[in-house]
């Protein structure tokens, strides 16, 4: 008599594998709860086939400008998170245009503009991240409504 | 009363005639070809029939200077032929033939007539050796004088000292080719040296004798005029060497300079002081990013230690505030910073192999520029690019010195990388994450993140960098070496980041020293580095750096991500701010 338990071939799943990309973890998705428990930011994973990192949004002044940003891991910066503004768009601007307030990181030899926390540095984590953001979009919210910043003048 | 003609002789030319006509007994007679208006070369008439008394110049003289001319050796300018004794002028004869000279060639104004007796020299003529003297005469062309009419005009004669500065410099061009040689086909493309005519000016080409590789320009001016050194490339190309050329200087000593640079080895006595330390260091590549105050100074260090092939990345041109504190000088305002110190460099030794790219770190493709590089000496204002940089060369082994200075100069960083040794990587040393930021001077957002031009002093600068350049030079030497030996502590010990202050009581100094007497700076710190377990670069589980094409592909998606974002707010009724 033979004992034992029937089973199903076994299979993988349909998904991506990137061990160089690493993807939204656990204890980001809880730290992103922990930070926006009413879901008001809009945080989300975001996966691209290079680098991937999280997209939220703030709006600093009640009914004023809403800004989107993404988060991503930079594998040179080791693995701190760059923030890049996804919108509005005020790259035309001169007087608070977004690059006038950024600093560049390359990606595989491709420049871009991100914010950055004091002395440049990368966000270790996505508070960090977030507090980096909420600075800067404070900033150039007020300066859009005419009023002064009242810091980093 | 009219000054007289100015004719110009070059020394070789009149070294020449003193040997080859002055030395024999009267007549002896030869054609005189020159270049940009400079008597230069000697052209003996074996072939003439001779009397004491008179010269008959022969069909194969002219034979020969034509075959010259046709080789580039110099244009006709005259003729010079021994007279005997007590006659130093031409006779009714030598004036008459001249002019049929001229006659014949309707491209020529004026030859001249150049007579070699012995005899004190009078006013205006030339000495040759202890008992000879020539003078020289000018026949011009005037149209409508009969030629019973046309007289020569004596003229003064200005010597140009070629053969004496370029034998300074162990070379030895021939000013002289006898009527045997031209016709039976023994000139060569040296013997004698060619004409040819450069930046519209008519330069004589010496070539450097023993490999061919140099050659020097010598204008008919010379010394007024400099001379051009040229290196041959592979391809026969040929590549100016610049110079700092002072007429008001010794012409000879300058001379000298540019033949030693052209030479393709430099003496060994130039390492004489540093091989006991360091060894040899000719085979080890370097590349140095950042031609900045730091980048400049660790670059001639490595050179003047040994390194012979060095690769310099910078996208800058010299602007003032670099000649406060950095190796550039007034001449360089405006160049190319990499162009510049690669020529300083190359002055140092002319044997190395250095490669000047005006490219900003972003812009260069560093898979190409590390593939063979021993060690990267990483010194920009960019700390997004030297991120990227660092990675690279960590995930292909190559180890690596990086220098940075703080506010005011009063301190500095320098990091010691060694992959093989799995040492911390850069970016866990002093990269984004660190402290090192707040210490060194802000980012400078107008200028994409470059760190801002920081006041500081040069000896400040100098004395950081000066510790790199250690490093660097111990890395490449290695741990036998008397310059690397020390380094091995270091890199077990992960004591890989050091802090040198040029300041007393800098930052935490003072904590870290305490009551210890007799401190003062320049001091530094080498603390212990700890790698973060979770790092791309030199951590258990490490990423690729990114290639251009994923770079370029990163960026499309932003843009794709930007556009859906900014539908959205169109939908939402937020337009752009």
């Amino acid at each position: 008599m033979v004992t034992g338990v029937v089973r199903q071939p076994s299979v993988l799943p349909a998904a991506r594998m990137a061990g160089h990309t690493p993807d939204p973890s656990v204890s980001e998705a809880e730290q992103v709860m922990r930070l926006d428990p009413e879901r008001l930011e809009k945080w989300e994973p975001v996966h691209t086939s290079v680098l991937n990192g999280w997209r939220f949004q703030l709006t600093p002044i009640p009914g004023g400008v809403t800004f989107k940003f993404l988060a991503f891991r930079n594998p040179s910066d080791g693995n701190q998170f760059r923030l890049w503004v996804i919108s509005p768009d005020m790259d035309s601007e001169t007087l608070y245009g977004h690059r006038n307030h950024m600093v560049s990181v390359t990606i595989g030899g491709q420049r871009i503009a991100v914010l950055c926390g004091p002395g440049g540095r990368a966000a270790p984590d996505l508070a960090t991240a977030r507090t980096d953001a909420a600075k800067w979009a404070l900033y150039i919210a007020r300066r859009i409504a005419g009023q002064r910043p009242g810091f980093s003048e | 009363m009219t000054s007289p003609p100015r004719v110009r002789l070059a020394d070789g030319f009149l070294a020449a005639v003193t040997e080859h006509l002055a030395a024999l007994p009267p007549e002896r007679g030869g054609a005189i070809l020159g270049f940009g208006g400079t008597a230069h070369l000697l052209v003996s008439d074996t072939f003439g029939e001779y009397s004491p008394a008179s010269w008959l110049i022969s069909e194969e003289l002219s034979e020969a200077v034509g075959v010259l001319e046709a080789l580039a050796k110099g244009t006709l300018m005259g003729t010079v032929h021994s007279h005997p004794r007590g006659i130093p002028d031409p006779s009714w004869a030598d004036v008459m033939t001249t002019a049929k000279a001229l006659k014949l060639n309707p491209h020529l104004d004026e030859l001249l007539i150049a007579i070699v007796t012995e005899g004190t020299p009078r006013e205006f003529d030339v000495a040759l050796g202890d008992r000879h003297r020539m003078s020289v005469h000018v026949l011009r062309r005037r149209v409508g004088m009969s030629v019973a009419r046309n007289r020569p005009v004596r003229a003064a004669v200005t010597v140009h000292p070629i053969a004496h500065h370029l034998g300074g410099a162990g070379l030895a061009p021939d000013f002289h080719v006898s009527v045997d040689e031209a016709l039976e086909g023994r000139c060569t493309p040296a013997y004698p040296p060619m004409v040819r005519r450069a930046d519209g000016r008519q330069v004589l080409v010496v070539p450097l004798p023993e490999d061919h590789r140099g050659l020097l320009f010598v204008d008919a001016l010379h010394p007024v005029v400099s001379p051009l050194a040229l290196r041959v490339d592979s391809h026969g190309g040929l590549l100016p060497q610049s110079s700092p050329w002072d007429p008001t200087q010794d012409a000879a000593r300058q001379v000298q300079g540019l033949v030693r640079r052209l030479r393709l080895r430099p003496d060994p006595d130039q390492w004489s002081r540093v091989r006991s330390l360091v060894g040899s260091l000719a085979d080890q590549r370097v590349l140095v990013a950042g031609a900045g105050s730091v980048g400049c100074r660790i670059a001639e260090d490595l050179v003047r230690c040994g390194v012979e092939t060095l690769t310099i990345l910078d996208p800058d041109t010299v602007s003032r505030p670099n000649l406060a504190r950095s190796v550039y000088t007034s001449w360089d305002l405006d160049r190319p910073k990499v162009e510049v110190l690669a020529q300083r460099l190359r002055d140092i030794n002319p044997a190395a192999d250095i490669r000047a790219c005006a490219l900003a770190l972003a812009d260069a493709d560093l898979e190409a520029l590390l593939d063979g590089v021993d060690l990267v000496v990483m010194a920009t204002d960019d700390m997004g690019e030297q991120a990227h940089l660092a990675h690279w060369a960590y995930a292909r082994g190559v180890p690596q010195v990086a220098c940075a200075m703080y506010r005011k100069g009063a301190a500095g960083e320098v990091v010691l990388v060694v992959p093989e040794a799995d040492t911390p990587c850069w970016n866990c040393c002093v990269g984004a994450d660190s402290r090192s930021g707040e210490l060194r001077p802000d980012a400078n957002y107008g200028l994409g993140g470059r760190l801002v031009g920081e006041a500081a002093l040069g000896p400040a600068i100098n004395l950081v960098s000066s510790v790199a350049s250690q490093l660097a030079v111990g890395l490449l030497a290695g741990p036998r070496s008397l310059a690397g030996q020390g380094l091995g502590r270091l890199i077990a010990q992960r004591r890989t980041v050091g802090l040198v202050s040029t300041t007393p009581d800098w930052d935490f100094f003072p904590d870290a020293f305490g009551d210890l007497r007799h401190q003062h700076e320049p001091q530094s710190v080498w603390p212990t580095v700890e790698a973060r377990d979770d790092c791309p670069i030199c951590g258990p589980e490490r990423e690729a750096p990114l290639s251009r094409e994923q770079g370029a592909e990163f960026v499309r998606q932003l843009r794709e991500l930007a556009d859906a974002a900014r539908s959205d707010d169109a939908e939402a009724g937020q337009g752009d701010a």
